[in-house]
């Protein structure tokens, strides 16, 4: 049996690889792909010690890390379900095979909300996108609307101001979120405009995204002409195959330490109740489970 | 006989990246068009796929939007 199933392949999980690897545990990490949400970013200017960086580019690094450590990685393997069966956790994987440890550590992140207005599903992939630097060179000179004004709204819009003619930012609340600097740069941008106070109702077009209706903050209904939408409205825990305790939204519930309600699986990221989803917050996280775990073997 | 395999990408692209890595591992060649350095080839790769998604793979004329890695390993046993 191993000492430690980690599963996921971005901040959390890479982090409690590394630690727990240094610390010489047994670990088999098993993930559908590496990378997570950071491989997705632009520009990462907040983690320490990279002024400014690509997200895969520090994404690869992360994976580069780990993969410096005799580790037992099964890539392109999802887990379908994961429980604690006395004192062993049990992991069940789509390939029929089963994963044993003694303790696991779940860091399988996050997936984007869907915006749920007509329109969005019959033109998801015609010109809706979930991932607006993925397919952001598609819409080179066209006009594009993010939904979203927080982060990584914001993140989204300044990559793809350099890319398209013209950018609506969309924002439901009276002003943006996220960092203070960014908001500055992007205010700075000619081609870029943020609406808040707005409710998107509608995506439309014929074979093709052609423009979104949306409610202004007077109940009004306005309209812009957009060949592209990028919805950035924030993230959901991939949490279902994880039988612990959850909250409303799927958010697994951890004590200080990351353990969740069952004592030998711990949750770290965006997929926990705890903390801010931030690269750095993730690898704090996996740090502390990874220690705590070691505590638990070394119990034995 | 080897298949002829073109992989649209753009540069910020995570599915690309796990469509190249499963080439590779596999050993088979494969063309990269970066539909950022290239707007004919972007307009190229919505006609053939008829979507606005990356990566579009094509395989021997076959083309494929999106990289689910079940299909490709199907076509590449034909």
């Amino acid at each position: 049996m191993k000492d430690l199933l980690i599963v996921g392949g971005g901040p959390g999980a890479l982090s409690a690889g590394v630690y727990a690897a240094r610390r010489e545990l047994d670990i088999t990490l098993v993930t559908k792909e590496f990378g997570g949400h950071v491989a997705e970013t632009d520009k990462v200017e907040n983690y320490l010690g990279f002024n400014s960086i690509q997200g895969m580019d520090l994404a690869k690094k992360f994976e580069n890390h780990l993969r410096d450590y005799d580790i037992d990685i099964q890539e392109d393997i999802e887990v379908e379900k994961l429980y604690q069966e006395n004192s062993k956790v049990v992991a069940e994987l789509n390939n029929s095979e089963k994963v044993e440890a003694k303790t696991a550590i779940v860091a399988s992140g996050s997936d984007r909300i869907k915006l749920d207005v007509p329109g969005e599903e019959k033109f998801r992939n015609k010109g809706v996108t979930y991932c607006a630097v993925c397919d952001g060179p598609l819409f080179q000179d066209q006009n594009v609307a993010i939904i979203g004004g927080s982060n990584s709204g914001i993140k989204s819009a300044l990559y793809l101001s350099k890319i398209a003619k013209k950018v609506y930012v969309i924002e439901v609340l009276d002003k943006l979120g996220g960092e203070k600097i960014s908001i500055d740069e992007l205010k700075q941008k000619d081609n870029v405009e943020i609406i808040t106070k707005a409710k998107v109702k509608e995506i439309f077009g014929q074979e093709d995204v052609e423009g979104l209706k949306y409610e202004d903050e007077n109940n009004k209904e306005k309209s812009i002409d957009v060949e592209g939408v990028a919805i950035e409205i924030g993230l959901t825990p991939n949490s279902d195959f994880v039988k612990v305790d959850k909250g409303e939204k799927g958010e697994i519930k951890v004590d200080d330490k990351m353990k969740t309600s069952s004592n030998r699986i711990f949750a770290v990221g965006d997929i926990n109740d705890k903390g801010w989803d931030q690269i750095a917050v993730a690898v704090g996280q996996g740090c502390n489970a990874a220690l705590e775990v070691e505590e638990i073997i070394n119990k034995q | 006989m080897s298949k002829k395999v073109k992989i649209y990408t753009t540069p910020i692209c995570p599915n690309c990246e796990m469509a190249k890595k499963f080439f590779k591992k596999k050993d088979i060649e494969y063309e990269e068009i970066d539909i950022f350095e290239d707007k004919e080839k972007a307009k190229e790769m919505v006609e053939k796929s008829g979507q606005k998604r990356v990566p579009v793979i094509e395989i021997d004329g076959e083309v494929f939007s999106g990289f689910n890695k079940k299909e490709i390993e199907k076509t590449l046993e034909k």
